[in-house]
């Protein structure tokens, strides 16, 4: 009983988790990126949001990869970052990302999924000069030099 | 007398050190940044003072790499200003351009260079422009950053619009790339050259024992307990010579949290030699510390 209680569990967990969404480049000119990015969410809103900060965390941990912005902004290690820069990082990917955001437009109609899940696809256009000021001058990243 | 003497020399002492009200700044260090300057590539044939001069798109790709420099808020040195400066100083000793590029490296100061080669290319199928963009240390002559840039074949002869979308298709990589070279330096330390010779008529060699050791080994062991992290290369050493070419340094003393630099360097190795009975001489050009031993 018991046993069957956690498999139960364990293919709740998996079948309702949301994905990362994907993050891939279009375009980018003088400080600014435009990425394609797919986000899933119980509500249209709640994916075009998903799929926004999932942009800033690539451009933030990993690069987006073909771009000029191909290496993160923050190099030092995911967890160590996450830990030392919570104070900047948790209202930066919560609430004060919307600010660096030029454009976000959908790309096609959103999608409906199961488990009421919807999934949207959207062009987002990122000031990266701005986002990167912003980080230095909270002294995240250090600025150009030593 | 003698009493007196020294009571005047500690009561003058601190004040010989003391800080100038004028420049205090509350004990706040500001890092010491590199001194960077963007200069053309020549080939065989022509001359690094005049280049820019007879180039157009040289010029545009220097004014762009240093557009970069200025948009991440860094200064350069300006390459045309030191030629000048050098031409009026008559710092050029031959006309052989190897030469011509070392001396005006080392008079701008400039601890890295940035070289910029354009390559305009004319086709039947539209005019390129390649930008070979080559960032390299004065002193050591390490490689930081490597790019080459683009723009794409077009039907135009605005070879200067070709250059300027060269530049931008591999300036951010550039930067990029250089600043994960300086996060290295930050943490690990940054290079100076050692080069250490002996007057002529000098009664040492490498070889004399200094101690229970040659003196080169003596060199080696306090290199390896004062660089930083222990992290040093040797060129080579013979009898006469022997060369450190990539010695690390930390940016700031590790006691005091204070810059430091090639200078500060130098003393502390100029400070042992003495202690060991030599008598050295030191010589610093940018970050090559030359020690004469007589």
């Amino acid at each position: 009983m018991n046993f069957k209680i956690v498999v139960t569990a364990c293919l709740l967990f998996f079948t309702c988790t949301t994905l990362y969404a994907q993050v891939s480049f279009v375009s980018g000119e003088k400080g600014t990126i435009t990425v394609r990015a797919s986000g899933n969410g119980k509500s249209i809103n709640e994916a075009v949001a998903n799929a926004e900060k999932d942009v800033f965390y690539m451009l933030l941990f990993r690069g987006v990869a073909g771009s000029e912005q191909s290496s993160a902004l923050i190099t030092m290690r995911e967890d160590e970052a996450q830990q030392r820069y919570k104070a900047y990082l948790d209202p930066l990917l919560s609430e004060r990302y919307p600010s660096f955001i030029i454009s976000a437009v959908q790309d096609g109609e959103p999608v409906k999924g199961k488990h009421h899940q919807v999934s949207v696809l959207l062009d987002i256009t990122v000031n990266v000069t701005a986002l990167r000021k912003d980080m230095e001058a909270n002294q995240v990243i250090r600025k150009f030099g030593f | 007398m003698h009493k007196i003497l020294i009571a005047l020399l500690l009561i003058m002492a601190p004040q010989v050190y003391a800080q100038t009200a004028s420049t205090a700044s509350g004990g706040q260090t500001l890092t010491v940044q590199p001194k960077i300057m963007v200069i053309p590539f020549t080939k065989e044939g022509e001359d690094i003072r005049t280049i820019l001069d007879q180039d157009v798109n040289r010029r545009i790709a220097i004014t762009k790499i240093k557009e970069a420099f200025d948009n991440r808020g860094f200064t350069t040195v300006d390459f045309i200003g030191k030629v000048k400066s050098a031409n009026d100083n008559k710092v050029f000793t031959s006309e052989n351009q190897v030469d011509i590029k070392s001396q005006l490296i080392q008079m701008s100061g400039a601890d890295i260079y940035v070289q910029a080669e354009v390559d305009a290319q004319n086709s039947a199928s539209g005019n390129s422009v390649n930008v070979i963009l080559s960032a390299y240390e004065a002193s050591t002559g390490n490689s930081l950053a490597n790019k080459v840039g683009s723009s794409g074949k077009f039907f135009t002869e605005d070879f200067g619009k070709l250059t300027t979308k060269a530049v931008e298709a591999c300036g951010a990589d550039f930067m990029t790339t250089l600043q994960d070279k300086f996060t290295d330096i930050v943490n690990n330390g940054k290079s100076v050259m050692i080069d250490i010779s002996f007057d002529q008529g000098s009664k040492y060699k490498m070889s004399s024992e200094i101690g229970n050791l040659p003196l080169s080994d003596q060199l080696e062991e306090w290199m390896a307990k004062n660089s930083f992290k222990n992290n040093y290369h040797i060129q080579g050493t013979t009898d006469m010579r022997m060369i450190f070419d990539d010695v690390r340094i930390p940016l700031r003393d590790q006691a005091t949290g204070r810059n430091y630099n090639s200078n500060n360097f130098a003393l502390e190795l100029f400070k042992y030699l003495k202690s060991i009975s030599l008598d050295p001489r030191k010589d610093i050009k940018g970050n090559t510390i030359y020690i004469t031993l007589k």
